[in-house]
Parts: C-alpha cells; structure tokens; sequence
C-alpha cells in the first residue's frame, strides 16, 4: 500500500471511529470492520467484529466479516506452518498444521497432512490425526467406507499410544453414532480403565450399557448410515422433539399467501400445512423421495451432508431443509422467502453453512 | 462456450462451471484455481472427476424428475444442493444444464444472476451455430435433392400496374 492511500485510509478510520462513538450501532462497526479490512489489518478487524458482535449479537454481516478475517488468519498461520516444516520438521508443527486444517474445516488435506506426517517420521500421534480427519469425514458425509477406514486407524493408533484416550473417544464416537453399542462399551471400558472415575465417561458407560440389547454390529450399523444417511444417535432418529412446538410455526408459515404448503416430516411421521387428502399424499410423498434423493447423491459426489435442497420450476419453488431433527419443506408460488428458509431451518435443525458473497 | 465458462469460475468461491448433457455427458468445463480460471486444456486426470460429478449431477436430476412427477410438475428449470462441504447448483435448459461447483459458504442466490446470463448467452450460441449449420432447416420448404429448374419469380398483376401484361 503506497503512502498516500495508507495516509486517506487512516483518515477513514477516524472518521468511521468517530461515528462509532457517536452512535455505536451495528452499522457503524460493520463500517470500522470494512475501513480495516481495506488496510488488512485482520487483527483490527477480528478486534472491531468481536467488539460489535458483544453489543449486537447475531449481526450477520459482523459475524460474515469476522469468519472471513479468521479463515485469512488461518491460511496465513498454514503458509507460516508449511514453511517451517519445510525448513525443520517436528511434531508440534505437523500437530498444529493438522489442527488448524482441521478448524477451517479441510478434512482431506488434513489427511494427506497427517499421512505425510506418519510417512517422514511414523508415530501414534499422526496415525491419530489421520484417524480424527477421517472420522469427521465420516460425520459429514455418512460415509460406510470413511467410517471403516477411521475405526482401524484409531485402533492403529490405540496400539501405538497405549495410555492416550483421543483414540480410543474416535471410536467410541463412531461406535455410538452408528448404534454399535456393545463395541461402545468396550472402549468405553477401556477409556476407563486409563482414566478412572472420570465422571462424563461413567456416565457414558452407562447409558452404553443399559442400550447393549439394541446393538447392531459396526459394520451393519456403518451401513445403516449411509443408506439412511442419519447418525443413530441424532435427535431425529430419537424423535425427541416434540410436534406442539412445530405446528404453530408451520401454521405461520402457511398463513402466507404465496405459500401453498408447508410439511414436516420425521421418521413416518408427516405434517401438512395447506394441502389435503391425496394431494397432500402425493406432496409429502414427493418431498421425502426428493430428500433420500438428495441424500444419497451427496454421498455419491462426496459433498458432505446434505442441508438445504431447492427446486424451482413453473409450479413455483419447493425448498426442503434436512436436517437432524427431520425433514421440512416449503412449496411456495413464487421465490422462496429467505424468512421460510430460515424456519425451515430451524424447525429441522439443519445448519446452513455461513452465506458469503461472490468476489 | 469455454469462455463463457471461464467468466463463471473467476469468482471467488466457484469451483467448477460445466455444461452437461441431460444423459450425463460431460460438453465442456471450466475449473477455478487459485492462479485463474482454467478451461481448455485440462488434463485426464482433471477432467475426470469433473465428468464424475457431471454423471452423477445430472443422475440426481433425474430423481427429482422422477421424484416430483406424480405431482405434474413441469420440469423443474433450477435444483440447488446444498451441503456441508459444497453445493451443487443446476440450471436446466433444452437438452442440457449447466452445473455450478461452489464452496459450502457460497450463497447460491448471488449466482442467480450470473447463471441467467451465462445460459442466455449458450443458448443463443447454440441457436447462432444451428443457423450457421442448417440455414434452411427452418424454413417451411427444405430444398430437394435433386437439383431443380430455375424459376423467376412471381409477379401477380394488380389494378393499374402498367408493368403487367
């Protein structure tokens, strides 16, 4: 940055800073934020959005403007970390390489970073990160394979790390995810056995054990996963919540003009707001195969666990959400509301990545 | 078409720009890189996981065809996808789609616009290249095979045209 842009944005920042003390609103940080993002100090703009996001929880372009300084941090910390390894490789910076990849959410390079790790120097430790970046692939895409591959690389790094529990709670979360109970209380004994009384896993090792007579076995439970595509352990499959809470919202919903129907459904169980008899059939029928759908094409292109599905066409727009606590959709006349995407999401609990804008 | 394909992937966050064939069959595809756009000379080993994606996109397209047919439903002419690693975004048009890759925190609503566009602009390169191929396959009398006997063209007399014996 030359001298003098430097010198005009300094300027700005004033200027935006004491309109921020003026009138502190969420604009005016958002204004502060975008002032430094043009310097690119990120630690002044996490510093602004952190400030902002204390007075004004949920502000979407603060929380936008925050995870995009954070993810330029990261990728600036992996550049450093990628450097130094390449100068002088050691343990603490292949764990801190494969931990921040982990955080930013890049499973398979954490994985080729963890192999390459266990290639140069061997050792538990990378065998662990290799089991924890496939495992989480596992959690995203529902897939049997990842799930398989995970479990005996956790078990690899059980035999190369004994006394070390993070291998051993991989598996027990991939045991329970998949309804493999009794394999969950076997290593749940274990864990226990290195760290005795510890409160949470006794607890665990409970409840393990009071559902062993419902176990399958890991791989009939990891197949189960990818066919439905729903971990065994989530709120939908335990069909926790409750309807009462959903049925005022999709009333709400339907109240809308443009709004033609609104369904909910979880497990076998539908809910139809503005359809009848065997239209509504019909309807609730369609939306559940364009769900499995989508379901199994996501595991097929390998882009992770599926959350939102729209459709537009003369009939108008049908979105779908899928998330842990069941299935919802909205079949509106014209474009969908982002105000019924958002309580189609909340109804079902599916997390939509966070929006950001094309540059 | 590879560069309408190239203007897609230079936004930040489109991985890959492709037209597909409603069977599946991958026409032509762009990738985004961090050094730009690449298109036309992608490699073996490149281009398959793009027609991977391509086979499978369009599968999927299907079963929402399938799935939503009972209800007659016309074809549906924009899917999204959406999921925790990418999302697929398909913006159907006669005989093909054209298939959209972006990362997870991509709004597919931003590429609303730019998809609009960039199919505006294949189909009338499509029909621009049909023209140049078959100029008379449109008009309402295809020539013979054979070829015919010169004919002047028609004059109809009307009242008090001189010209007209």
């Amino acid at each position: 940055m030359s001298f003098l842009s430097s010198f005009t944005s300094k300027k700005r920042i004033r200027a935006a800073l004491r309109r921020l003390g003026q009138d502190p609103s969420a604009e005016n940080y958002v204004a502060v934020a975008r002032e430094h993002v043009v310097v690119g100090n990120l630690q002044d703009i996490l510093r602004v959005c952190s400030e902002g996001l204390s007075l004004h929880p949920g502000n979407a372009e603060l929380m936008r403007i925050a995870e995009r300084a954070r993810q330029l941090q990261l990728d600036s910390r992996i550049r450093t970390l990628k450097q130094d390894l390449s100068l002088s490789p050691r343990p603490a910076l292949w764990r801190e390489l494969c931990d921040v990849l982990l955080e930013c959410g890049r499973l398979q390079q954490a994985e080729e970073t963890a192999e390459e790790w266990w290639s140069q120097s061997g050792g538990g430790e990378a065998t662990y990160y290799r089991a924890r970046a496939r495992a989480l692939q596992f959690f995203n895409g529902f897939r049997s394979t990842d799930g398989k591959v995970a479990w005996d690389l956790a078990l690899e790094a059980v035999r190369e790390m004994p006394g070390d529990t993070r291998p051993l709670e991989i598996q027990y979360d991939i045991a329970k995810a998949c309804g493999a109970w009794a394999d969950a209380r076997k290593v749940l004994a274990d864990i226990l056995e290195i760290s005795p009384g510890h409160p949470q896993h006794e607890q665990r090792f409970r409840d393990a054990s009071q559902r062993v007579h419902d176990s399958k076995s890991l791989r009939a439970g990891l197949a189960e996963v990818e066919a439905t595509g729903r971990l065994t352990d989530s709120p939908e499959s335990a069909g926790s919540q409750s309807n009462v809470a959903i049925r005022p919202l999709l009333k709400r919903m339907g109240a809308d003009k443009d709004v033609k129907a609104v369904i909910f459904q979880r497990g076998g169980t539908a809910l139809v707001q503005g359809l009848h008899g065997g239209t509504a059939d019909r309807t609730t029928r369609a939306v559940r195969e364009v769900g499995v759908a989508a379901r199994s094409s996501a595991r097929r292109t390998g882009v992770g666990r599926p959350v939102e599905v729209l459709i537009e066409g003369s009939f108008g727009s049908l979105m779908i959400a899928l998330g842990n606590s069941g299935t919802a959709a909205c079949w509106s006349q014209t474009y969908m509301n982002p105000e019924h995407a958002e309580s189609l999401q909340s109804i079902t609990g599916a997390t939509v990545p966070s929006k950001g804008a094309l540059a | 078409m590879r560069e309408i394909l190239n203007s897609l992937v230079q936004y930040e966050g489109i991985q890959s720009a492709s037209v597909v064939s409603l069977d599946g069959v991958l026409v032509a595809s762009a990738l985004g890189h961090d050094g730009g756009p690449q298109a036309a000379d992608l490699s073996d080993h490149e281009v398959q996981p793009v027609q991977t994606m391509a086979a499978l996109a369009s599968g999927w397209l299907g079963e929402v065809m399938r799935a939503v047919g009972p209800l007659s439903w016309d074809v549906p002419y924009r899917c999204v996808l959406r999921a925790t690693q990418k999302s697929l975004i398909i913006h159907a048009f006669p005989g093909s789609f054209l298939l959209l890759v972006t990362e997870p925190n991509v709004d597919p609503e931003e590429t609303r616009s730019l998809m609009d566009d960039a199919v505006q602009q294949m189909v009338a390169h499509i029909q621009a290249s049909h023209a140049a191929t078959a100029p008379y396959a449109e008009g309402a009398h295809p020539p013979g095979a054979l070829p015919s006997q010169p004919t002047t063209p028609l004059r109809l007399s009307t009242p008090g045209d001189s010209s007209a014996s």
